[in-house]
């Protein structure tokens, strides 16, 4: 008898639903994104608060999508922002596509951190990063903050790096993320 | 012990029918295949498409095409390297400038060297010009930061560049004349220091 009651909750556990926060339809509401850029003579930062993103969460796994245009970061210098444009490639591919997949966390609160493996598409090129630290920081209820940095290597991108007076820049070009998600309906992966 | 079979019985009936209801979520959501197929636990690298996000062709469209792109970056890589060219050419002119004013002074007519190098420094300017200006730029995009200062200070020593070898030409033909120099000397010398300072400025703040 006990027995089976045991067996019984244990095969009922994932249809009651004891699915995590995260579960459900998420949108990117505001983000900003920014590269840095280090050179001897200068440091430069440049910005961009047009990306846009969905994601899908299931009981198993979650996964994104971010895009932002290559054009529409500002370093606060138009012709860096142009020579940044040509040597990404940007007006072939004017997109930098970046997707997130993480197991979904069975507990229910939202994780202050989670590890999710990224799939970056830049400059015409596709380069795989595994276990990104991710923060997360649940603002309000279906609201999620999400930060990270990621150190971009430009030869991974077969990007020349650019140089001033014959110096190159350093070819690690950290990003930081500064994303605010909100979740939409949720029905879809109930 | 009955009991306890038909609970166990129960429980692998619904263990077992709940991809079922899976199944069924599948077809219920028709109009987000992507968002069924996720759930469904077969996952799909198409499941979440960049076209979904509603980027308009304004959005990506580049004023520039990447061949244009290309062609600036080159032209005003030149333009990098005759610039420095210029400006150690215009620091020689000055020098030369200073030490044949000092020459006149003492007597001599001699001013080759300097309206040699003027003309140098004035060819080199208009090249280093020229590769900037005919590089292709996007249409109606204001120039910012320190690019911008650049291009603003080109506004003073371009002029400058043309008014420093008319008045040097202008003394050299009172020297060569044994005409008195007046206030000429002094307006060169002034347009001159001017012209070096607006221009190494201008390198100077594209550079740091």
């Amino acid at each position: 008898m006990k027995v089976g009651k045991i067996v019984l909750l244990l095969l009922l556990l994932p249809v009651l639903g004891f699915a995590s926060e995260l579960k459900g339809n998420w949108v990117l509401d505001k983000s900003e994104i920014d590269y840095k850029v280090t050179h001897p003579l200068h440091h430069v930062i440049g910005k961009s608060t047009e990306a846009r993103g969905k994601g899908i969460c299931s009981a198993a796994k979650c996964q994104f999508i971010v895009a932002v245009p290559v054009k529409s970061f500002d370093s606060g210098d138009s012709n860096r922002d142009l020579h940044m444009l040509q040597i990404t490639k940007g007006a072939d591919d004017p997109l930098i596509q970046v997707n997130v997949v993480f197991p979904n966390p069975s507990n229910k609160a939202i994780p202050k951190e989670i590890s999710a493996d990224l799939e970056i598409l830049f400059a015409g090129q596709k380069v795989n990063y595994s276990k990104v630290k991710l923060g997360m920081v649940s603002l309000e209820p279906g609201q999620v903050r999400v930060t990270a940095v990621i150190s971009l290597s430009l030869k991974a991108f077969d990007i020349t790096p650019p140089s001033l007076l014959g110096v190159p820049i350093e070819d690690s070009v950290p990003i930081q993320l500064d994303m605010t998600w909100k979740k939409v309906g949720t029905s879809a992966v109930n | 012990m009955k009991k306890s079979k038909i609970i166990l019985s129960m429980g692998l009936f619904v263990f077992l029918v709940t991809p079922l209801f899976a199944e069924e979520t599948l077809q219920l959501n028709d109009t987000q295949p992507q968002l069924v197929l996720a759930d469904a636990g077969t996952a799909s690298d198409n499941s979440l498409n960049v076209n979904d996000l509603g980027f308009t062709q304004a959005d990506l469209q580049s004023d520039l095409s990447q061949k244009d792109l290309d062609t600036r970056s080159d032209m005003l890589h030149i333009h990098q390297i005759l610039g420095l060219t210029t400006e150690v050419s215009l620091l020689a002119e000055f020098v030369v400038g200073i030490t044949t004013a000092n020459n006149v002074e003492n007597g001599s007519t001699d001013t080759s060297l300097v309206s040699t190098l003027g003309y140098t420094t004035l060819a080199l300017y208009a090249a280093t010009a020229s590769f900037e200006m005919f590089a292709p730029k996007p249409k109606n995009k204001k120039q910012t930061g320190n690019t911008g200062i650049h291009v603003a200070l080109s506004w003073i020593h371009l002029p400058l560049m043309i008014l420093v070898p008319l008045t040097g030409d202008m003394l050299d033909d009172r020297i060569a004349n044994n005409q008195p120099l007046g206030n000429l000397g002094t307006v060169h010398g002034v347009l001159a220091t001017a012209l070096l300072l607006t221009y190494t400025s201008s390198l100077l703040v594209i550079t740091f």
